[in-house]
């Protein structure tokens, strides 16, 4: 499989930002409570992470070193605050006012600068664009999975809608207590499946190598 | 070329940063200019799909944009009338005693100022509890998407916001549970903070139009 293919699907299951990486935890349990506002907001991040990534790519030859950090959060502030204008001119009322400071806070959601530095700033435009797809989308997948999950228990609609098939409302999914359990299960269920699979063939379930302490460039551990 | 990644002369550094935020403004500002117009025209259309709401069912011909006057406590009156009587007041206020933070809203009043319609416009109380008292929602089962049934326009009653009609802010004490007001049980201080908005747009008309009597 090319190395564009590859890209492309890694984000949505191996190296999923939420369930794998562990990344942008903050924004997950804030904007699951029901499945529309996590859709609109991985849309938004979505978008956020690839022109940043494409953008990081672009001036990673001319970037000096010792500033790569600053420079990264201005390209993605940036972005964020044109996300964040645009959306407040065009989307619905309640969309906006919904995501409210959580749209402004996708430029210290650690998905796009730990892409930024651990990705884009090591690959080409067109590679760095589909990394952010990917992990754009696997990010959406993992939210609106989890905010289904817990609009239903909570309230027993999805997007709004009466499912008419559960009526007890179990509150606390639809606030941070239970979004911290649910998320937990869904993780343990990813590694589950991921161990088992990795058992049939023979191999250890390993997290990806790129992305343990020693490979992040950002702290400068393992130099 | 020689590897500009290692560069590390500070004022390299420095020029080079301060390039990168001057791109990155002038790209804000042109972003800014290009929605100014449309955040606007959305507030505005927000502003006048509100006033349609709580005004439903009143005829006036005049704009009511037009006719807004700034009251003395920040609030807004809009007053719609007919062949320039006033037929009836909307108040557009806020309060900061809700628990989670400020609570907007608007309230129509008939030409008596008895209030005739009360809708919260915005809020951050805590949804499934503080929202009883503060959004009106017409639930939408899945038999209704799938039967294709015409969504109902009319305004989705609220407990609490449906208590105040009629209600007139007579005396210096604010309204409580023996004047009818509905209080949500375990959402005290969202209702306290409706019943202080209602109250407060109720008092603001009253001093108002006494002041234009004069």
């Amino acid at each position: 499989m090319s190395a564009l293919g590859s890209t492309l699907k890694k984000g949505i299951w191996q190296e999923n930002p939420v369930l794998v990486l562990a990344l942008g935890m903050c924004p997950t349990l804030a904007t699951t409570s029901n499945a529309s506002n996590a859709l609109a907001m991985g849309i938004a991040t979505t978008f956020v992470l690839f022109c940043s990534n494409m953008v990081v790519s672009m001036i990673r030859s001319i970037v000096p070193g010792k500033i790569r950090i600053p420079v990264y959060i201005v390209i993605i502030a940036t972005f964020v605050t044109i996300v964040d204008m645009l959306m407040q001119a065009f989307a619905p009322a309640a969309i906006y006012n919904a995501l409210g400071i959580f749209l402004p806070l996708i430029v210290v959601n650690c998905i796009v600068l730990g892409r930024a530095e651990a990705f884009a700033s090591k690959n080409g435009i067109i590679l760095a664009g589909a990394d952010g797809i990917s992990m754009g989308i696997g990010f959406t997948l993992a939210l609106v999975v989890l905010g289904a999950i817990r609009e239903f228990l909570s309230a027993g609609t999805l997007f709004n809608v009466n499912m008419q098939c559960w009526d007890s409302g179990f509150a606390v999914m639809g606030q941070a207590p239970g979004g911290f359990i649910m998320l937990g299960f869904i993780l343990a269920g990813m590694n589950y499946l991921n161990i088992r699979k990795a058992k049939k063939a023979g191999l250890r379930y390993d997290t990806p190598q790129e992305l343990d302490c020693r490979h992040c460039a950002i702290c400068k551990f393992g130099e | 070329m020689s590897d500009l990644t290692k560069k590390s002369g500070i004022v390299y550094l420095a020029v080079f940063l301060f390039l990168v935020c001057a791109i990155a403004t002038a790209l804000m500002a042109a972003a800014k200019l290009l929605t100014d117009e449309p955040i606007a025209a959305a507030k505005t259309v927000k502003t006048l799909e509100g006033l349609k709401l709580v005004l439903d069912g009143v005829s006036y011909d005049n704009d009511l944009t037009k006719d807004m006057v700034e009251l003395d406590n920040g609030f807004k009156l809009y007053i719609a009338g007919k062949d320039n009587v006033p037929v009836a007041y909307v108040i557009e206020g806020k309060t900061s005693t809700g628990y989670g933070g400020d609570v907007e809203g608007l309230i129509s009043f008939n030409a008596d100022q008895s209030i005739r319609t009360f809708i919260i416009t915005k809020h951050n109380e805590t949804p499934g509890i503080g929202t009883k008292v503060t959004d009106r929602v017409r639930i939408k089962t899945i038999t209704d998407v799938i039967k294709g049934t015409p969504e109902d326009p009319s305004l989705p009653g609220n407990a609490t916001l449906d208590s105040f009609k009629g209600k007139k802010a007579e005396g210096d004490l604010k309204w409580t549970k023996e004047d009818g007001i509905h209080f949500v049980s375990g959402a005290t201080i969202s209702s306290n903070a409706a019943n202080d908005l209602a109250w407060n747009a109720a008092t603001a008309l009253k001093n108002y139009l006494k002041k234009e009597a004069k």
